[in-house]
């Protein structure tokens, strides 16, 4: 049954650049690939079409350029100097987080008197704050949030510890000095910095910034599988813990699941081995579930690599040069498995030499040369197109 | 040689016991170093010091926290789990910056957060070696629990063997049969794949130094027991030599530093007990390098693996 139709637009590339100091590998390449699609991308040896995917997997930071993948930004627009004003902003609530210590051991414990016991479970309480607050440099949007509460409770006690402030006159900081002459200046400093954090914070840029960084593993989970040039499996590995470590990013089980081995950690890792084995029937190697993955032979560690991707439940599949170093048999197997992949509804991006191989697979072709885009179109009309032969053939 | 060993046979049983408790407590800190190096090539020389904490907030809990202290074994959770976060934090805090820096950087703010944890524990709890009341820890833990003759095991080495056995048998399960277990191993091959694969590698280091921390501080704890003793130093000493221990089982292997514990573990007290016990030491670094001689990676070391 042939589930493929071209639907809505799954991945946008919008002149993409990549420079590495001088060179630049992508030069303003725009690609777009729909649901469903098998899309080639072709171009001669150091075109940049590996540089390209890893650009989309947030490997490599584009220099420029935006892209867009089932309704993600994955390139963040933030610029360097709201980027800075947003790190400057958190450390400097980081410094006050540490300040803000010292303060409310004084005015929630004073008859503790600082002992041992206060210092560490408060300090673990300001840790636990900046903690909380890491995301702030992946802009993060809840993060943003969080920083807003936390300076607006600084600021709320900061009133209130002054309001009470001649209460503490009697208590001594570790019994070394008076607590007083601490609390009124440490009590005015939160309360400038509060408005001042506020206001960074409310920038027009700064609530720009947030929500557009992205790692590699969060664009793994939105959709976007891949397989490598040349083949990274987890060579030590049993070829299925290779492809279970492909579900790792659709379980859940957490620290203490897993330590204390919880029935839903368990359960949870029955599924996945369950999923991988069917990733693994998928494309013929469900027979070698425990040989290590360095065992395999060469074509069939293409097709663990690909089984792997496949069991990040991907959307998009980026396979690069899938059919190197393969057999004429080989490679027929692996365009069979491609057609295979594709018509269970997974669009594909495919990077591959053999003309041969691109001309009956994909839909869509996009040439690359020197990191330029150079032609785009259906198999036949990048045949006829001059500028590939002459990039092919000339040179 | 044999009839020698055979007229002092109860002294030698006693020696093996003492041996293996002793190693037994530095396979559970080697485990600590080598599981770190195995997933992110750094040698963690702050592990030391999560062992001195261990022992010293398990001190502090049982001696008296808001002037009552906790009942014995909900202290020692509470340190492991304290042991832990620190451990944590300490990754965050210390080298987590560094991840992309050259390899040096990370191992030079090792050492001076290992420095920096010793001198805050002398800040905390004083120079002064401290050892824990008797009243406070189950008083069955010095009685013998088997005998034969003169040979004495008592049940605090039972329990570090047992404790110890158990605690190692749990990790290879983790690591072996688990999600985080396959992701540890994954990000030790190859990080850009396993993050590609959607590993978020971070937060899998993270949990990486809380199994290595947890029972580091269990290790701490054990020590203060059968020691008696807590004191700001302690970390350093048994660190380098659980350090040793992770090297001469092969680094980065997790049943080498369990082999490698225990082998130091006995050479020390052997050596102790038969040649002179000022040169204990002395005897186990030695061990240490005729292995490292004979075999560069260690017992279970694998060769330096090549960009395949």
């Amino acid at each position: 049954m042939d589930k493929r139709k071209t639907g809505e637009i799954l991945l946008q590339a919008h002149k993409l650049v990549k420079k590495f100091g001088g060179l630049t590998a992508v030069k303003e390449v725009s690609l777009e690939v729909r649901a469903g699609e098998i899309i080639g991308l072709i171009g001669p040896n150091g075109a940049g079409k590996t540089t390209f995917f890893n650009c989309l997997n947030a490997i490599a930071v584009p220099t420029s350029g935006e892209i867009t993948f089932a309704g993600h930004s994955l390139v963040s627009q933030v610029s360097g100097a709201s980027s800075r004003l947003i790190f400057r902003s958190a450390l400097l609530f980081a410094l006050l987080s540490l300040f803000w210590l010292p303060l409310v051991l004084g005015v929630v414990w004073p008859e503790t008197f600082f002992r041992l016991e206060a210092v560490l479970s408060l300090s673990s309480l300001a840790l636990f704050r900046i903690y909380l607050l890491r995301p702030l440099t992946r802009f993060r949007p809840w993060s943003r949030l969080l920083l807003i509460i936390f300076v607006l409770v600084d600021g709320i006690c900061a009133v209130s510890w002054l309001w009470r402030s001649a209460e503490f006159a009697e208590v001594s900081f570790f019994g070394l000095f008076p607590f007083y002459p601490m609390l009124v200046p440490g009590a005015l400093l939160l309360l400038i910095a509060a408005p001042i954090l506020l206001l960074l914070f409310n920038l027009s840029q700064v609530k720009e910034a947030f929500g557009q960084h992205l790692r590699a593993d969060a664009i793994t989970v939105f959709g976007m599988g891949r397989t490598f040039q040349n083949i990274r499996l987890f060579s030590s590995l049993s070829v299925l813990d290779n492809v279970k470590l492909g579900r790792h990013c659709r379980t859940r089980a957490n620290f203490f699941g897993i330590v204390f081995g919880l029935p839903q950690a368990r359960k949870e890792e029955l599924d996945s081995a369950e999923k991988a084995t069917e990733c693994l029937n998928f494309v013929g190697l469900g027979q070698q579930l425990e040989s290590l993955a360095s065992s395999l032979p060469y074509g069939a560690q293409r097709r663990l690599e690909i089984a792997r991707a496949l069991a990040t439940e991907p959307k998009l599949l980026l396979l690069d040069e899938p059919a190197a170093g393969m057999n004429p048999t080989e490679s027929a197997e692996l365009i069979t498995l491609v057609r295979r992949i594709s018509a269970a509804g997974i669009a594909i991006l495919i990077i591959e030499h053999d003309m041969k191989v691109m001309m009956n697979l994909a839909d869509r072709i996009y040439v690359l040369d020197h990191g330029e885009l150079i032609a785009s179109g259906t198999p036949a009309e990048i045949r006829s197109n001059a500028k590939v032969i002459e990039a092919y053939l000339g040179a | 040689m044999l009839t020698a060993i055979l007229e002092h046979s109860s002294l030698f049983l006693q020696q093996l016991v003492n041996g293996i408790t002793l190693g037994s407590i530095y396979a559970l800190i080697a485990v600590g170093y080598t599981m770190v190096y195995g997933v992110i090539q750094l040698i963690n020389f702050a592990h030391g010091e999560i062992y001195m904490l261990g022992a010293f907030i398990s001190f502090s809990l049982l001696t008296g926290l808001f002037g009552v202290g906790l009942p014995f074994w909900l202290a020692v959770l509470v340190a492991v789990l304290v042991c832990a976060l620190a451990g944590v934090l300490l990754d965050i805090v210390a080298y987590r910056p560094l991840r992309r820096a050259p390899r040096l950087a990370a191992l030079i703010t090792a050492i001076g957060m290992s420095i920096f944890l010793q001198n805050l524990a002398l800040l905390i709890w004083g120079a002064q070696i401290k050892s824990f009341p008797r009243n406070l820890i189950p008083a069955f833990f010095n009685e013998p629990a088997l005998q034969f003759g003169d040979v004495v095991v008592s049940w605090l080495q039972v329990i570090i063997l047992l404790t110890a056995i158990f605690l190692m048998l749990a990790l290879q399960l983790i690591v072996h049969y688990t999600r985080l277990g396959r992701a540890m191993r994954a990000i030790a091959q190859d990080k850009t794949a396993a993050s590609l694969m959607g590993v978020n590698v971070d937060r899998v280091v993270s949990y990486t130094f809380a199994l290595g921390s947890g029972l580091g501080g269990v290790a701490g704890i054990l020590v203060a027991l059968y020691y008696n003793a807590v004191y700001p130093t302690m970390g350093y000493f048994a660190g380098i030599k659980a350090f040793a221990a992770a090297v001469l089982g092969g680094i980065g292997s997790i049943p080498g530093a369990i082999l490698g514990g225990g082998i130091l573990g006995l050479a020390e007290v052997f050596g102790g007990g038969y040649i002179s016990s000022s040169y204990s030491d002395g005897i186990a670094y030695a061990v240490m390098i005729l292995v490292i001689l004979v075999k560069p990676n260690g017992l279970f070391g694998r060769q330096l693996r090549d960009k395949a």
